[in-house]
């Protein structure tokens, strides 16, 4: 579904990612593992259209998305939730998830969205009037998620859902995003903790210095020697 | 110390050969009244450069200075028969002590606040000076040219010494700026600037050298100020302590080139070009010449964003790109 | 007492149009983060559509202001495509030195093709005359545009809360990038940010058309208001800038009662000092 060939891409010409490339199929969990800095977050940005390509291709159900800008994407049916989840602060959580369903015009339909959100996630709608910023942080991660999921996309790119989560909630997002992948959703998954990704992953991709070094499925990954070594403490 | 290389002195004598000859070359008053504000248009700029540029504090009220400089001139004469050569100085210690009170209540302030907070500064005093007859209210003040000897009193009969004597200030300032410019004071200037959190954890106390900054700028300009006094004998809160004035010394900083040493000078002889020769030429236009001057500074501001300064490096820039073009192998 | 009582009405009244002014500067500022110097323009140019309108046409300000409205609008529009977003893309200070060239563009442009003398409306206005309340004496040719600048300042509230492009503008101020995510196009929502303070100050020049001399300049004193009205009330919000707004403009009126206007207006930059040394991000600010 997505393809992403050979990348290089950077900020005002200097190159962060030199040579990346991966492959999702529909219907999939891939994931996107790799150190801080790695360049995980600017392929991804690079992706949306925030970066801009100056090598390589992105290929989007066969189609070049090179370059084109975020909003135009979530016509397509890619949505991502980006790091630090960036919710708008001030307005409500249920305002924020309307404004997931920005690119949608009948409203009897946004309301339907609303609903089966709220039905899978009982504790947002318990929340919908409060402003969005006063949330926990776990809380947060699942409006923003939530929000992601409001254009119905198709594909579906989280970036580092669990950062500065208590383990336990990072087992109730990765429970929600494996609930959301079953729903038939392809979804592309970027982090730190490499562990509970690979567990949850059909094929994952190692990044390093700019380049997607290894490549393989979640469990193969999880046995690797060099990986474990790098990420999974040995 | 760098030893200058022969290319490098040539280019100076040049440039000096060429300030000594143009006043001669276009000898008319009119060439050089618009030297002469080229003059305090590169000095408004170089003051201005160091808290604007260096610092990064937009001050949008720097006006008051300007017109401190000229009256303490005007003033000082009037009441004390000093001679302008120490009334620029008191001048500029008056505007220091100013810019010291002011600084202090301002510069904690940022971005557009600081902005806003300096023209509404500026404005006080405008209205301050309209309505203090002491210094001539409204009217202005003027510098009576009696039988005054010359060179005590700065006052010359021909332009063109003013011309001469304020080149000659401006190279002087000049130097001053260029030796400050490579000191840790506007290194550090240039720390709090780029990151005033991480300048302050290595020990810089950002508010002291942003004050230090605002009140050398502060100076710069009063003797501008002066200078302007002593060149046009006649000012009044209506053309020295507006806010059309206060953007005018950013513009001619901007356009030239922000926080760096030459870009001022450029921006002031690009600009007071465009300004006075629309002015002479078009100003029979009910106000053309000021619609051309706003439309030319949109065209360079927006399309030189970093300045006249940075043209030549852009061309360079442009240059070894294409000779490389050709090297870079296509990808895949 | 009854002084006091007229003063205040008075001031409410001016500080109407200032408020109108400073929400247009809000609006920009917390969507686009610029300080726009040309919205003291825009009132002017709302002033001339007024003035012209009634000259040429007859009309009383009241009708001419959609008209202004929508001039400015498209005004608004096209400046914003053609200068200030290629301005966005560079250095903060240069943005705001485009803004201030553009004011001076736009000013000497109306000296130039509409005069520099001062002018009032040349055919008579319907509202005209008194009521009298007794303790306040209510003039009516400054009751209409008050109450006019209170209907835009509503439209423009129940715009930006209630519709879909509204609340695109506001997610966009709050998280450029996360609006662009959710599939929000962040130029339109600049572009129709900009052109709508653009069109707030057009029906506040033409409400001021009412009760207050034109001339190209005429701007220029709302704009520095404007500005601190904006900074005191909290940047980047629009209800902050209305009630700052209507604040200075009762300041304004009272102490212009017993002080002369360069004490005023000191006292009134004091206050606005204080209060951002207080409340950094201003009274009502985020």
């Amino acid at each position: 579904m997505l393809k992403v060939e050979h990348v290089k891409t950077g900020y005002d010409g200097v190159p962060v990612v030199h040579n990346a490339s991966l492959q999702v199929e529909q219907g999939s969990i891939v994931a996107l593992v790799g150190s801080n800095g790695s360049g995980k977050t600017s392929l991804l940005r690079a992706v949306t259209g925030a970066l801009p390509i100056m090598r390589g291709d992105i290929l989007y159900k066969g189609q070049s998305i090179a370059g084109v800008k975020s909003f135009k994407l979530v016509e397509m049916g890619i949505s991502m939730v980006p790091e630090g989840r960036h919710l708008f602060g001030k307005m409500s959580v249920r305002d924020n998830l309307l404004m997931g369903a920005y690119s949608v015009r009948d409203k009897g339909e946004i309301e339907k969205r609303l609903q089966s959100i709220y039905k899978l996630l009982p504790r947002v709608e318990e929340r919908q009037r409060q402003q969005a910023d006063t949330l926990s942080g776990g809380e947060q991660q699942m409006v923003a998620i939530a929000r992601g999921l409001m254009s119905k996309p198709e594909l579906l790119i989280l970036d580092e859902p669990s950062l500065g989560l208590m383990p336990k909630l990072v087992t109730e997002i990765f429970e929600f995003i494996q609930r959301i992948k079953d729903s038939g959703v392809t979804v592309i998954i970027v982090e730190q903790n490499a562990v509970a990704t690979l567990e949850m992953s059909d094929y994952a991709y190692v990044m390093q210095n700019g380049e997607t070094v290894l490549e393989g499925t979640g469990q193969a990954l999880l046995a690797d020697e060099q990986v474990k070594k790098a990420y999974l403490g040995g | 110390m760098k030893k200058l290389s022969s290319k490098r002195y040539l280019l100076w004598a040049g440039i000096l050969v060429i300030l000594i000859v143009l006043p001669l070359l276009f000898n008319t008053a009119f060439s050089h009244h618009i030297m002469t504000m080229m003059c305090i248009w590169a000095l408004l700029g170089m003051g201005w450069n160091f808290i604007g540029g260096y610092a990064g504090q937009i001050s949008n009220g720097h006006a008051i200075y300007y017109a401190f400089g000229a009256y303490a001139n005007a003033m000082l004469l009037q009441w004390f028969n000093l001679s302008p050569w120490i009334a620029m100085w008191v001048g500029c210690l008056l505007s220091a002590g100013i810019a010291f009170l002011i600084g202090k209540g301002l510069l904690r302030f940022r971005g557009h606040v600081f902005a806003i907070a300096t023209m509404a500064v500026a404005e006080c005093v405008r209205l301050i000076f309209i309505n203090t007859k002491a210094v001539g209210g409204a009217t202005g003040v003027y510098i009576f040219s009696a039988k005054l000897n010359p060179i005590l009193y700065m006052q010359f009969s021909s332009t063109r010494t003013y011309v001469y004597l304020y080149m000659a200030i401006v190279v002087c300032v000049l130097l001053f700026v260029r030796w400050l410019n490579k000191t840790k004071f506007c290194y550090y200037l240039r720390a709090i600037n780029g990151n005033e959190t991480a300048a302050e954890s290595a020990g810089i106390n950002a508010a002291n050298y942003k004050l230090l900054a605002y009140m050398l700028s502060a100076v710069i300009v009063s003797l501008a100020g002066s200078l302007y006094m002593q060149f046009m004998l006649y000012t009044d809160p209506s053309m020295i302590l507006t806010s059309n004035i206060s953007m005018m010394i950013v513009l001619v900083t901007v356009m030239g080139g922000v926080g760096t040493v030459y870009g001022p000078i450029i921006g002031a002889i690009v600009l007071t070009y465009i300004s006075e020769y629309t002015r002479v030429y078009l100003s029979h236009y009910n106000g053309l010449d000021m619609v051309i001057y706003g439309v030319l500074v949109i065209l360079i501001v927006l399309f030189i964003p970093d300045g006249l300064i940075s043209i030549p490096g852009r061309i360079k820039r442009h240059r070894e790109r294409r000779h490389t073009a050709g090297k870079e192998a296509p990808a895949k | 007492m009854s002084v006091f009582l007229q003063g205040l009405y008075e001031g409410i009244i001016n500080g109407s149009i200032l408020a109108l002014i400073a929400m247009g500067i809000a609006l920009v500022w917390g969507v686009m983060n610029i300080l726009s110097f040309s919205q003291g323009e825009f009132l002017m140019l709302g002033m001339f559509v007024s003035y012209y309108a009634n000259r040429l046409l007859g009309l009383d300000p009241i009708v001419a202001m959609p008209l202004s409205a929508l001039v400015l609008f498209v005004l608004g529009i096209i400046i914003y495509k053609l200068i200030i977003a290629r301005a966005l893309r560079g250095p903060i200070l240069s943005q705001r030195l485009i803004t201030f060239a553009l004011s001076m563009v736009l000013v000497y442009s109306a000296q130039l093709f509409f005069g520099a003398e001062y002018k009032t409306l040349p055919n008579p206005v319907k509202f005209s005359g008194t009521i009298d309340l007794g303790f306040l004496t209510i003039a009516k040719q400054k009751l209409v545009p008050f109450l006019l600048a209170l209907i835009v300042a509503g439209l423009l509230f129940w715009f930006l809360r209630y519709t879909r492009m509204g609340k695109a503008i506001q997610a966009t101020s709050m998280d450029r990038y996360a609006a662009g995510l959710v599939g929000i196009n962040p130029d339109r929502a600049y572009t129709i940010s900009f052109a709508l303070a653009s069109a707030v100050a057009g029906a506040a020049g033409c409400a001021l058309t009412y009760y207050y001399y034109l001339y190209p300049n005429v701007g220029a004193t709302f704009q520095l208001w404007g500005f601190i009205a904006v900074a005191m009330g909290g940047f980047g919000s629009i209800t902050g800038a209305f009630l700052s707004g209507l604040l200075m403009g009762i300041a304004d009126t009272l102490t212009g009662l017993y002080v002369n206007t360069a004490i005023k207006y000191i006292g009134v930059c004091v206050v606005f000092l204080v209060a951002v040394s207080f409340r950094p991000k201003g009274i009502f600010g985020k």
